[in-house]
């Protein structure tokens, strides 16, 4: 029995007692100055009342806490059955979605894939750049048929999970790291924020800024990579100056995780041979000719079926003998002309090396495809040597209108013509069926700067260079990745720039309209309001 | 209805015979019309961001908004002619209520005229601010209903305003009482479990979900989706239930005063 219930017993004893001195038998012979009973009369209302009071009151609670349940039990059940599922990306890009591609991977597959994060979900929703993660993630969950599998494991709160995660630290992993894993065929792959971002270094402030979103392109790639019965492994050559892919080729690099090649390195002056598990040699931007020992490593691998992807630095004149001396195997040479577009269509303004080629139609250039940007090329020369079992042809070009300058020289050029800016060949004489079963082949490029990160900062997504750049490695890998092909571009962040380019009095007129003129008629309005009131 | 509309429209037509409307809208104009103006200068306009930058100002606009509903009503003793006169407790708040989410709706409404001149300056105006505005306006609705709620507490309208404020920053602050509770309790487990009954992992995931438990009643964390441009009925759900259940609570204060007046 509390207080409450105390109060109202002794209110209704009152109310009985006052019933029965309010109906005396006799009244007194000389009434007191204040009879008990109308003094009763005036509290038995009050004390009704007050006993209401707390009915109410108590009533008032169980009902209010009644409603709080209810309110939260619903938002509960709606938040477990509906969850995600009835959500909208509205990003331009649909930034927290998943696209086609993915959806096709996810489909396909049979194994679940762990995505863990090391580190806290909410340090994740409330990171400048990355806040979307959470959501993209989830939608990798909810169209995986269950086989995505997202886990948020703060390494400082449990200190377990990296030694759980990578028992042999073989990826010496760390806070904010996402770790892709198939804990079937025990493949990881560990990716870090940079992954998740495309930068681009501007070249007036010197200072690394976002353009894009890779996070489907990374966790995509990772998720295809684990998967993957078959990883051919990309050798890039070294020892020549070669920039690293995560300088210049972040794109490249990124591109070749996510369709599921290892990328290692190759320095042929100290190994003996190309490593047997090579898919494609990369010979990328050297700054100097190889060797004449390399070219014959090269070319006793070439016999194997071995194939190969070459593209030189911009443009310098370099003297590539030995280097040609195993594109010949192709039927190939690199010259030592810069090529140049006389269409003036064709190249960026008042840079006539920096062409916008044309793609014909063959076995990596399947359809009409938009121009692909490519400068300070040299003239990839088809050599005049034609044999049965080599098939070239062009895979970039020039108009009719554009020249070969001699040594780089603008005053000595070559007559017009169409120039070749890359060529494809396959060469089919080292094939016995046996030891060697498919054909070797060779992607010639006039430059690397058809797939250099700083292109892909011109030109975006929408040019045809990083589809070649895929489908180039593709027809060189011979299909040996081709099960889901992974072309994802980068996300390009929405642009909130003002297009206006007339003169800028409309931009001071509506700033100084709506931050200063509004807001003072405003204030206008509340005085001569005040005013009024203050006459009253 | 329409004795709803009568309290609707005496309560609109007090924010405007007196300068507290006009104020309060010089305010909101000046603050996100400054924030617009600045980027503008630099070619730029993105009027979702804009509406995220004035989401932080509810916690002193509105305030200013509610702390007048109820307060005032008690002080000049007029809430006894409310409760006297024949309409219904219910139908008092709403009425209330709805004066001030138009007057928050005005404010909103101002804004329109950023993106008028972000489209005739040929800039961006995509479908993410479709979400950023139902984001805002519903935030607003809950964040107007507990200054109501508060209004209705007291007969003081600086008091009441105080109260809202604190409540509004405890709200932003939320976030890191919820984690400083999750990690606090998994600190606790960890000193409590001599006998090694619970793993780590345990451990940290008791924490994480008080952690979760906190951080899920905050209503400023489910505008997160909509800022990042992500457009979820759960959230929506969420404000609009718990923009009810403070009238509600609201309703029941009153009526509590209302029928124990002696």
């Amino acid at each position: 029995m509390d207080m409450t219930d105390m109060n109202d017993m002794n209110a209704k004893n009152s109310v009985t007692t006052d019933k029965e001195q309010a109906a005396p038998a006799t009244p007194p012979a000389t009434p007191p100055a204040t009879p008990p009973a109308a003094s009763s009369r005036r509290r038995a209302p009050k004390r009704l009342i007050d006993r209401r009071s707390r009915r109410l009151g108590r009533i008032s609670l169980v009902t209010t806490l009644v409603v709080l349940a209810i309110v939260i039990l619903v938002n509960v059940v709606l938040e477990t059955v509906v969850g995600n599922r009835l959500s909208w990306d509205l990003t331009q890009n649909r930034l927290m979605s998943i696209g086609e591609k993915t959806q096709e991977l996810l489909g396909r597959l049979e194994e679940d894939v762990y995505i863990s994060y090391l580190g806290r979900e909410e340090d994740l929703l409330n990171h400048n750049t990355l806040s979307f993660v959470p959501q993209l993630l989830t939608d990798y969950v909810n169209r995986s048929g269950g086989h995505i599998k997202v886990e948020y494991a703060d390494p400082v709160a449990d200190p377990t999970v990296i030694s759980r995660l990578d028992p042999q630290s073989l990826h010496q992993l760390t806070e904010r790291q996402f770790v892709v894993q198939n804990r079937e065929n025990g493949r990881m792959r560990v990716l870090t924020q940079q992954d998740l971002v495309a930068t681009q270094l501007n070249q007036q402030t010197l200072q690394t800024v976002m353009k894009g979103y890779s996070a489907e392109n990374a966790f995509s790639g990772a998720i295809n990579y684990v998967t993957l019965d078959i990883v051919p492994t990309v050798y890039r050559l070294t020892g020549h100056g070669e920039p690293e892919l995560t300088g210049e080729f972040t794109v490249l690099g990124g591109l070749m995780d996510a369709n599921g090649f290892d990328v290692s390195d190759v320095n042929l002056l100290t190994m003996e041979k190309v490593p047997e598990d090579a898919a494609v040699l990369l010979i990328l931007a050297p700054t100097t000719d190889i060797t004449s020992p390399e070219a014959d490593r090269i070319i006793a691998w070439v016999k194997t079926g071995g194939s190969i992807l070459v593209a030189p630095g911009a443009f310098t004149g370099l003297d590539f003998s030995n280097l040609n001396r195993v594109l010949q195997e192709f039927n190939l040479e690199l010259t030592r002309d810069r090529v140049r577009e006389g269409d003036s269509s064709l190249h960026l303004p008042n840079y006539p090396t920096y062409i916008l080629a044309r793609a014909p139609k063959n076995d990596i250039t399947t359809e009409s495809v938009p121009e692909t940007l490519i400068s300070e090329a040299a003239g990839v020369k088809i050599l005049q040597n034609p044999v049965d079992w080599i098939t070239t042809s062009q895979l970039l070009k020039t108009s009719d209108k554009a020249v070969l300058e001699e040594g780089g020289n603008p005053a000595k050029t070559s007559p017009e013509g169409v120039q070749n800016l890359a060529v494809m060949s396959d060469t089919q004489g080292y094939m016995d069926g046996t030891n060697v079963k498919h054909s070797s082949r060779a992607v010639v490029f006039g430059s690397s700067s058809v797939f250099s990160d700083q292109t892909f900062g011109v030109v975006g997504f929408q040019a045809y260079n990083y589809m070649l750049t895929y489908l180039s490695l593709d027809w060189l890998s011979q299909g040996q990745t081709d099960v889901n092909k992974l072309v994802i571009p980068t996300k390009q962040l929405a642009s909130y720039k003002i297009q206006h380019s007339g003169s800028t009095t409309p931009i001071y007129a509506a700033a100084i309209g709506t931050a200063v003129v509004l807001p003072l008629l405003l204030l206008l309005a509340a005085i001569i309001v005040y005013r009024r009131r203050k006459h009253l | 209805m329409k004795k709803i509309q009568a309290i609707y429209r005496r309560e609109l037509n007090a924010y405007f015979k007196s300068p507290i409307g006009y104020v309060l809208l010089a305010i909101f104009v000046f603050v996100s019309s400054l924030y617009f103006a600045v980027n503008l200068l630099g070619y730029y306009a993105n009027i979702a961001t804009e509406l995220n930058f004035m989401q932080g100002l509810f916690f002193v606009l509105i305030p200013i908004l509610t702390m007048k509903t109820f307060a005032e009503e008690r002080r000049s003793g007029t809430e006894i002619l409310l409760f006297t006169a024949p309409i219904t407790t219910p139908q008092i708040v709403i009425g209330k209520y709805l004066a001030a989410l138009t007057l928050f709706l005005i404010m909103t409404a101002t804004t329109l005229i950023h993106v008028v001149i972000t489209v005739l300056l040929q800039g961006t105006v995509d479908v993410l601010l479709l979400g950023t505005y139902v984001g805002f306006i519903l935030s607003g609705a809950v964040y107007i209903s507990i200054g109501v709620l508060i209004s209705s507490m007291t007969s003081n309208q600086i008091i009441a305003a105080i109260v809202s404020v604190v409540i509004f920053i405890g709200f932003m602050l939320l976030d890191a009482i919820a984690s400083l509770l999750g990690n606090f309790t998994t600190t606790i487990l960890q000193n409590l479990d001599f006998l090694n009954l619970l793993s780590a992992r345990q451990e940290a995931a008791a924490g994480q979900a008080v952690t979760a438990a906190v951080t899920w009643i905050n209503p400023a964390t489910r505008l997160v989706d909509f800022a990042s441009g992500i457009f979820r009925l759960t959230p929506i759900v969420f404000l609009i239930s718990f923009t009810l259940l403070f009238l509600y609570l609201t309703v029941q204060v009153l009526e509590r005063r209302r029928w124990t007046q002696s």
